[in-house]
C-alpha cells in the first residue's frame, strides 16, 4: 500500500498510509497536484499542525478508514449534537486546548467528519447553559456593561416574554448579581408583580 | 465532559479557546446549537459572540437552510423586507415549535379535563399568562382550569348557568376580564380575577340573535350573530351600541377578528369575508375565497401581517394584511392520505407565533402545521379522537376544546 510522509510544524515527521491520509481534502488535493508517486520520499508539510495534533488526527482517520464517505449538507433539519459514538466520545476526552486545536486542525486539512464531530462535541458544552456558565466553562470576561446588557435584553424582548426565561433567569441571579444587580432589581420587580397576580 | 472540565483546569500550553477561534469555526460551532440557546444564553457571554450571533444574514441563512423549497406566509406580503425581517426570531420561534412538537409525546405532558362540562365544549381560550384555560360548554357553564401540572382541585371554578343557552365563544378583554357569547343572545363581560360560581357579569351587551363569535380590544366588542350582522358596544357604555354592521353578508356570521387598530375581518356562512375599516365602519372589501360553491370559511388567526383562514374543506387561505391591502396571496391544500375521501373541516385555527399554524377539526386530530406552501406537519396529534371545536395555544400551553365535553392541555416540559 503506497505511504505518504507528513512533517508537523514542529517538524516531526509521521509516515502514513495514503489511504488513511485521504480524509484530509487538503492532503489529498496537495498529493494529487503535485503528482508524487509510491516510492517518492517527497515530505508533505503541514505547518499549522504540531505533532501532537497531527498524531490524534491520524488516529482518529485511522480509526475511521472505512467509513462512508460524509453526506453532502444535509437539507432541512436541524442539525443533530447527540449522535456522537463512543469511540469518537472516548477519543474527544482532551483538554479544552487539545480538542480546539483538533477542530482547527480538521478545518485547515479539511477533515469533514472530524470537524464535524469536534465542533459537536464543543457545541454540546454550550448547549443549556447560561451564559455564566459558558463564560466559567471557556475562561471567557464578561465585557458588557450592564446597561449594553440591558440593551440586548431589549433587542430580544420576544423572547424574554416566554415564561421559561424567567425561572431561568433565577439561576443567573446566584452567579451574576453583583455585575447586574440592577437589572434583576428590574427582573425580580416584574417577576413579584407576576407572582401577585397569580395569587389572586 | 465532566472529564474535559477537569482537564481544562490542568493548564494546557494552548492558547486557543472558544473566543479566539476563527470566526468561520465558530459559526460552525454555532450551527450545531439549537437557536434557544444562541438567543438567550451564548449572544450575552461577551460582546464578541454578541456581535456575530446578532448578524440577521446569519440568521437569514439559517432560516433558509429549513424553507428553501418553499413559500413562508410571513414572506409574501407586501411589508416584508428581507433585510428588516426580523429572521433570529422567525429562526427562534422556528426552532422551538420544531423541536416540541415533533417529539411532543416526551416533550409535553398532556391532561384531559372531564367531568364538570356534560355536553359539547364550543369554547376554549388560555388566561393569565397561559397558567390558566377557561372552557364555555352547550350545558351553558363555564369553567376556569388550572394548566399547572398535578392540580388536584380543577376546575378552579365551575360557574354553571352563566347563561341561558349554548355557550358559544369566548375572547381575552384584558389582563383581567374575558368575554363569553351565547346563543341566548348575550355578551357577557367577566372579571376573570375573582370569577367564582356566584359571579355576576360586570356587563351584559343584548344583541338580536345567536352569539356566534366575538373580538374585542380597549373599550370596544364586537359580536357576530346567527344572522347576516355584527354589532360593536363600547363596555363603558353597555346599553347603547357603538354601531351595527350590516349590508356585506347575506348569512350568519362565523367568526371575527380584529386587525391591529383599524380593521375588523368577518367569515360568514355565506362564503365570503368582508374587511370593515372601523373608522368609516364600511367595508373596503367583501371577497369570496374560492370559486368552488360549498367552499366556505370557519376560523382565523392573525399573525404579523398574515390572516390564516381555514375554510370547511381542506384548505388554509393566507390574506395579506399588509398596507391594508387585503388580498389572498395564497391558497394552502391539506394533502390527505390516498384512499381518504373524507373532507377535513377546519374548525379552528392558531398562529400565535413564526413557528407554527395548529388546526383542529372535524376529525379530532391536531394538526401542528409549519406556516408554509405546502406546509409540513411537524406534528398530528390524535389523542381521543373526538371532533375538536376550538384551540388556543400560548407561552408552551396549548389548550383543546371537544364535541364530547372534554378539555385537553398540553404543555411543554
Amino acid at each position: 500500500m503506497p505511504m505518504i510522509k507528513l512533517q508537523s510544524s514542529d517538524g516531526e515527521v509521521f509516515q502514513v498510509d495514503f489511504e488513511i491520509a485521504k480524509a484530509s481534502v487538503t492532503i489529498k488535493t496537495m498529493v494529487e497536484d503535485l503528482g508524487l508517486e509510491e516510492e517518492d520520499e517527497e515530505i508533505v508539510p503541514l505547518p499549522n499542525v504540531n505533532a501532537g495534533i497531527l498524531k490524534k488526527v491520524i488516529q482518529w482517520a485511522t480509526y475511521h478508514k472505512d467509513d462512508p464517505p460524509p453526506a453532502e449538507d444535509d437539507e432541512g433539519r436541524e442539525k443533530r449534537t447527540d449522535d456522537i459514538s463512543s469511540w469518537d466520545a472516548d477519543f474527544l476526552k482532551v483538554d479544552q486546548g487539545t480538542l480546539f486545536e483538533l477542530i482547527l486542525a480538521a478545518n485547515y486539512l479539511d477533515i469533514k467528519g472530524l470537524l464535524d464531530v469536534t465542533c459537536k462535541t464543543v457545541a454540546n458544552m454550550i448547549k443549556g447553559k447560561t451564559p455564566e456558565e459558558i463564560r466559567k466553562t471557556f475562561n471567557i470576561k464578561n465585557d458588557f456593561t450592564a446597561a449594553e446588557e440591558d440593551q440586548v435584553r431589549k433587542e430580544n424582548e420576544w423572547c424574554e416574554e416566554n415564561l421559561r426565561f424567567i425561572s431561568w433567569s433565577f439561576i443567573d441571579m446566584k452567579v451574576n448579581i453583583v455585575s447586574n444587580i440592577n437589572h434583576y432589581f428590574k427582573k425580580f420587580k416584574k417577576l413579584w408583580y407576576h407572582r401577585i397576580n397569580l395569587s389572586h | 465532559m465532566s472529564s474535559l472540565e477537569v482537564a481544562d483546569g490542568a493548564g494546557t500550553p494552548s492558547t486557543i479557546s472558544l473566543d479566539s477561534l476563527p470566526i468561520e469555526v465558530f459559526l460552525m460551532i454555532c450551527e450545531r446549537i439549537d437557536a434557544d440557546t444562541l438567543v438567550r444564553s451564548l449572544m450575552y457571554v461577551n460582546k464578541q459572540f454578541y456581535d456575530i450571533i446578532s448578524d440577521n444574514y446569519l440568521w437569514k441563512k439559517r432560516a433558509m437552510h429549513k424553507f428553501n423549497d418553499c413559500n413562508v406566509a410571513f414572506m409574501l406580503t407586501s411589508a416584508y423586507n428581507e433585510n428588516t425581517f426580523n429572521w433570529k426570531q422567525f429562526a427562534w420561534h422556528t426552532e422551538l415549535e420544531d423541536s416540541c412538537w415533533s417529539e411532543y409525546k416526551t416533550k409535553t405532558t398532556t391532561t384531559v379535563y372531564r367531568g364538570p362540562h356534560f355536553s359539547e365544549v364550543d369554547a376554549v381560550i388560555m388566561a393569565k399568562d397561559g397558567n390558566h384555560c377557561i372552557s364555555a360548554s352547550r350545558d351553558r357553564s363555564i369553567c376556569l382550569w388550572s394548566t399547572a401540572i398535578n392540580i388536584i382541585n380543577n376546575p378552579m371554578v365551575h360557574k354553571t348557568e352563566s347563561h341561558k343557552g349554548w355557550v358559544w365563544d369566548l375572547d381575552i378583554y384584558d389582563d383581567h376580564h374575558f368575554l363569553s357569547g351565547s346563543w341566548d343572545s348575550r355578551v357577557k363581560l367577566w372579571n376573570t380575577d375573582n370569577f367564582s360560581q356566584i359571579s355576576q357579569p360586570i356587563q351584559t351587551f343584548r344583541t338580536d340573535a345567536a352569539v356566534l363569535s366575538i373580538t374585542s380590544k380597549e373599550n370596544f366588542v364586537a359580536a357576530g350573530l346567527y344572522m347576516p350582522k355584527i354589532i360593536a358596544f363600547d363596555p363603558r357604555e353597555p346599553d347603547k351600541r357603538l354601531f351595527e354592521l350590516l349590508n356585506s353578508h347575506k348569512r350568519s356570521i362565523i367568526d371575527l377578528c380584529l386587525i391591529e387598530d383599524n380593521y375588523l375581518i368577518s367569515l360568514s356562512e355565506d362564503k365570503t369575508v368582508s374587511v370593515w375599516d372601523l373608522r368609516t365602519n364600511n367595508t373596503v372589501k367583501s371577497m369570496y375565497l374560492s370559486k368552488q360553491d360549498s367552499r366556505f370559511p370557519m376560523c382565523a388567526s392573525y399573525h404579523d401581517n398574515i390572516l390564516f383562514i381555514g375554510d370547511n374543506r381542506d384548505c388554509i387561505y393566507w390574506l395579506d394584511c399588509s398596507h391594508g391591502l387585503y388580498n389572498i396571496i395564497e391558497t394552502v391544500k391539506l394533502e390527505r392520505p390516498i384512499n381518504d375521501n373524507r373532507i377535513y373541516k377546519l374548525n379552528c385555527i392558531k398562529c400565535t407565533n413564526y413557528g407554527s399554524v395548529i388546526t383542529g377539526g372535524n376529525e379530532g386530530i391536531i394538526y401542528i402545521l409549519t406556516p408554509t406552501n405546502p406546509p409540513k406537519v411537524i406534528a398530528k396529534v390524535i389523542d381521543s379522537g373526538s371532533e375538536i371545536t376550538s384551540i388556543d395555544y400560548q407561552n408552551d400551553t396549548l389548550v383543546v376544546g371537544y364535541v364530547n365535553s372534554y378539555v385537553q392541555v398540553w404543555k411543554k416540559i
